[in-house]
């Protein structure tokens, strides 16, 4: 009976917003003229409800309410199976994803009601609750996903949806660029995450999370090169240093966007990995260590930009990518439940915090500026020189994204270079040129 | 599912896509519908997959290259060449097959796949099909997955397709990844379609090769994908060049707005070739990992690499192309019969991601 249900109650926290998302997607391909306003953020928001309520409903079963406690693995068979090798349709029920997907539903259910107003009348109202509904699908699939192809899955839905957001005014230049940059350090730190699991597979026999406590039997570099990968995957999905550059851009989206994504769910989406793979951070101590220096260095990195940042969405996603950072380092020292209660708390600050970004500018112009003249800094009394130099250094972001790009022109270069030994072998080969 | 089934369900499905992939440009097509040669290539289509006879089943495929170097001849030499000698390459391995000599038309199947794939230096001859006829080009890449199924059904359970394996499947990820890095450098969709197509060509001859030590499954989903995606792609650039000339020398962007329904179109279809969950281009994707690694991990890496860079590619021609200011465009967006093309493909492609056992399952029995 309680197995039953929450086999239903998972389903349906997964599948309700991707129907309706492709319920919308369908009418809009279909439909002779627009679908209203109203139909689309109707169609969106009872999937986002049924979501809620099926995340609600896991907990409860998972608490015992309809018989005995269902905990652990939720087997819905094989996705795929090709000889030795299947994709396992499972999913995984315990505290950690019951707190994510709660936290995710409820977020992006508070998000869709708040932007059917702030977004009334915009050219891409459509598009943006098509998209909810993706992004809402994908966070519930990593947060209940029992085997990492399942997550990987989930992940990439993710991505995808933080790309088109942050390209959702696509009349101006800079959100498309934005856009570009952001989903290619998705998808390049993606790697990561596929190289791991392709590796998890052939070295414990399963992509399965479970399969991660055997973790500690493989030898050091093979356990610590798959820590490695998935942390490289966490930190381009979450931001950290060097890939920090993408977030500042990326609030070129719309503030409900950014509070969803940015805020909320998608940035911690790495530090969930992390959790999930918690047995695989354990043992590689090395991969931990990098981890806690990542994570610290982000934190001083962007905590020093969000106090002269001049415009506040810029100044929140740098307070944002500092408490990540301390997040990132929690787990990267085995505090997984600290992190999760930390993760948790932050999510919700911030959807608050990004949401009433535009209010805030709109008091501050009414009720005027006020000015607070507070004294030098400590770091300013003990070495002014430094505090110079870390001013400086801040207001021009460390030329963080100047070095990345130039880290990225030989690769570029080479591709041009290819480009042109196509052409000249193609040339030289064609007939038609002869003739 | 019985061998009885299998042997019904899985050449119907792999003759289903190709016949979708062949047919849709035609529907989608404002005018010069040209339904014969179509129709002659569905029904030799049908004729190649349910033949039980690896010999005569090359040998229609021959016919089906061949019309395919017929239909190229018009514009580009090279293209008819290529094709010519895919045909060739083929009637031989039907001959080899007639005379049991299985070495041989594995040989020659090789050669042929090689060719219609696109693999780096013979690629002259596709990458003149997407320049010059991307409407022949459709054609031959809905036909490819007919290819494949005969090659991993009458020519690929020799030793010497076991001892290929790797040499092949190195030399197909390499073709991927020189792709991948080259659609870095394309700055109209144009160059873009094409490198998307000679990249996917390095990853079908790599499937290929895997398919040489039991990875079937693989193989298959991977050439039906690239019919369905990439036809999807192609379909969409042609309704583009109708409304707004050579795709080769757009300039700017702001085609969205006016184009919405193309522009999504675009991107899902772009999207599905390089592994968008829910498409069947995510299980190709996950299934061809698998099989790469599990022979060499190079080419695995390789092809995650040449993947990543592709979908990064294609957002950023996306964004040139249809994104930016707007630019009011007087043509409409996509008419009625494109978009049912359209919804035909999208859910042919949604279906097998879905539920891959659809397919896969029937291939497994069959071949496995």
């Amino acid at each position: 009976m309680g197995e039953r249900f929450m086999h239903l109650f998972l389903g349906f926290a997964i599948v309700a917003p991707f129907v309706c998302a492709l319920v919308v997607a369908v009418g809009l391909v279909l439909a002779r003229h627009w679908l209203s306003e109203s139909v689309v953020a109707a169609t969106i928001r009872r999937g986002l409800t049924v979501s809620v309520l099926a995340s609600l409903g896991a907990i409860a079963t998972y608490l015992g309410a309809f018989g005995a406690p269902i905990r652990g693995e939720i087997e819905y068979g094989n996705w795929l199976a090709v000889g030795d090798y299947a994709i396992p349709l499972t999913l995984l029920v315990d505290p950690g994803a019951l707190v994510f997907s709660l936290l995710a539903s409820v977020l992006t259910l508070l998000v869709a009601r708040f932007s059917r107003t702030y977004l009334h009348k915009e050219p891409g109202f459509d598009r943006f609750f098509f998209l909810i509904g993706i992004f809402a699908a994908g966070t519930q699939l990593i947060a209940f996903a029992g085997a990492l192809d399942l997550f990987f899955a989930g992940w990439e839905l993710i991505g995808i949806s933080s790309a088109l957001f942050i390209g959702f005014f696509h009349e101006r230049d800079e959100p498309v660029r934005s856009s570009v940059r952001a989903f290619a350090t998705y998808r390049l730190c993606d790697m990561g995450l596929l190289i791991a699991i392709v590796t998890i597979h052939e070295l414990l026999g399963s992509t399965k999370l479970s399969a991660l406590d055997s973790a500690g039997s493989l030898p050091a570099l093979e356990s610590s090169a798959i820590a490695a990968l998935l942390l490289l995957a966490a930190m381009g999905k979450s931001a950290q240093l060097p890939f920090s550059g993408w977030l500042p851009r990326a609030m070129e989206g719309p503030t409900p966007s950014s509070a969803l994504f940015y805020g909320a769910v998608s940035i911690h989406a790495g530090l969930y990995l992390l959790l999930r793979v918690s047995a695989v951070i354990e043992v590689a101590p090395y991969v931990a260590a990098f981890g806690v220096f990542v994570g610290v260095a982000t934190a001083l990195y962007a905590s020093a930009i969000a106090r002269i940042h001049t415009d506040a969405k810029g100044a929140l996603a740098h307070a944002t990518l500092a408490q990540i950072g301390l997040i990132l380092a929690e787990i990267s020292l085995g505090l997984t439940t600290l992190a999760l209660i930390h993760l948790s708390c932050h999510a919700m600050l911030r959807v608050y915090q990004y949401l009433r970004t535009p209010n805030m500018i709109h008091d501050a112009h009414t009720a005027g500026h006020g000015h607070h003249h507070s004294g030098p800094g400590w770091l300013t009394k003990l070495a002014p020189k430094t505090s110079e130099r870390v001013y400086g250094a801040a207001l021009h972001r460390w030329r963080l994204d100047e070095r990345v790009d130039a880290a990225v022109a030989p690769a570029l270069g080479l591709a041009r270079w290819l480009d042109r030994v196509d052409h000249r072998v193609r040339s030289s080969l064609s007939l038609d040129a002869r003739s | 599912m019985s061998p009885d089934s299998a042997l019904i369900v899985a050449p119907a499905l792999v003759w289903l896509c190709s016949s979708m992939s062949l047919a849709a440009p035609e529907v989608a097509a404002q005018k010069d519908r040209k339904w014969l040669p179509v129709l002659a290539l569905v029904a030799l289509s049908a004729v190649a997959v349910a033949a039980s006879n690896g010999a005569l089943a090359y040998a229609v495929v021959a016919v089906i290259t061949l019309l395919h170097a017929a239909a190229a001849a018009r514009t580009s030499r090279t293209s008819m060449l290529s094709m010519g000698v895919a045909a060739l390459a083929c009637g031989v391995a039907a001959g080899a097959l007639w005379m049991e000599q299985l070495h041989i038309a594995f040989g020659a199947s090789i050669v042929a796949t090689a060719l219609r794939c696109g693999l780096f230096p013979l690629h002259g001859g596709i990458a003149s099909l997407c320049d010059k006829r991307p409407r022949v080009q459709a054609q031959q890449l809905a036909s490819l997955p007919i290819l494949v199924f005969a090659h991993l059904r009458f020519v690929d359970h020799t030793k010497l397709a076991f001892d290929a394996a790797i040499p092949v499947v190195l030399v197909g990820a390499a073709s991927m990844l020189a792709f991948g890095l080259i659609s870095l450098a394309q700055r109209d969709l144009g160059g873009l379609f094409r490198a998307s197509t000679l990249m996917h060509g390095g990853m079908l001859f790599a499937s290929v090769g895997a398919a040489g030590r039991g990875h079937y499954a693989a193989a298959l989903i991977v050439a039906v994908t690239m019919a369905l995606a990439l036809n999807g792609f192609s379909m969409m650039l042609s309704a583009l060049e109708a409304r707004s000339g050579s795709i080769a020398s757009l300039l700017g962007g702001g085609r969205a707005r006016d184009f919405p329904r193309m522009a999504a179109s675009i991107l899902f279809f772009g999207g599905a070739a390089v592994g968008l969950p829910g498409t069947s281009g995510f299980i190709a994707d996950d299934l061809l990992l698998h099989a790469l690694w599990g022979e060499s991990v190079a080419s695995a890496v390789m092809m995650i690499l040449a993947s990543a860079l592709l979908a990064v590619a294609i957002l950023a021609g996306f964004a040139r192309t249809f994104l930016g200011k707007p630019v009011r465009q007087l043509a409409p967006d996509l008419l009625p019969m494109e978009r049912f093309a359209v919804i035909g493909l999208v859910v042919m492609l949604i279906v097998l991601g879905v539920i891959p056992s659809v397919l896969v399952n029937p291939i497994s029995v069959l071949i496995g």
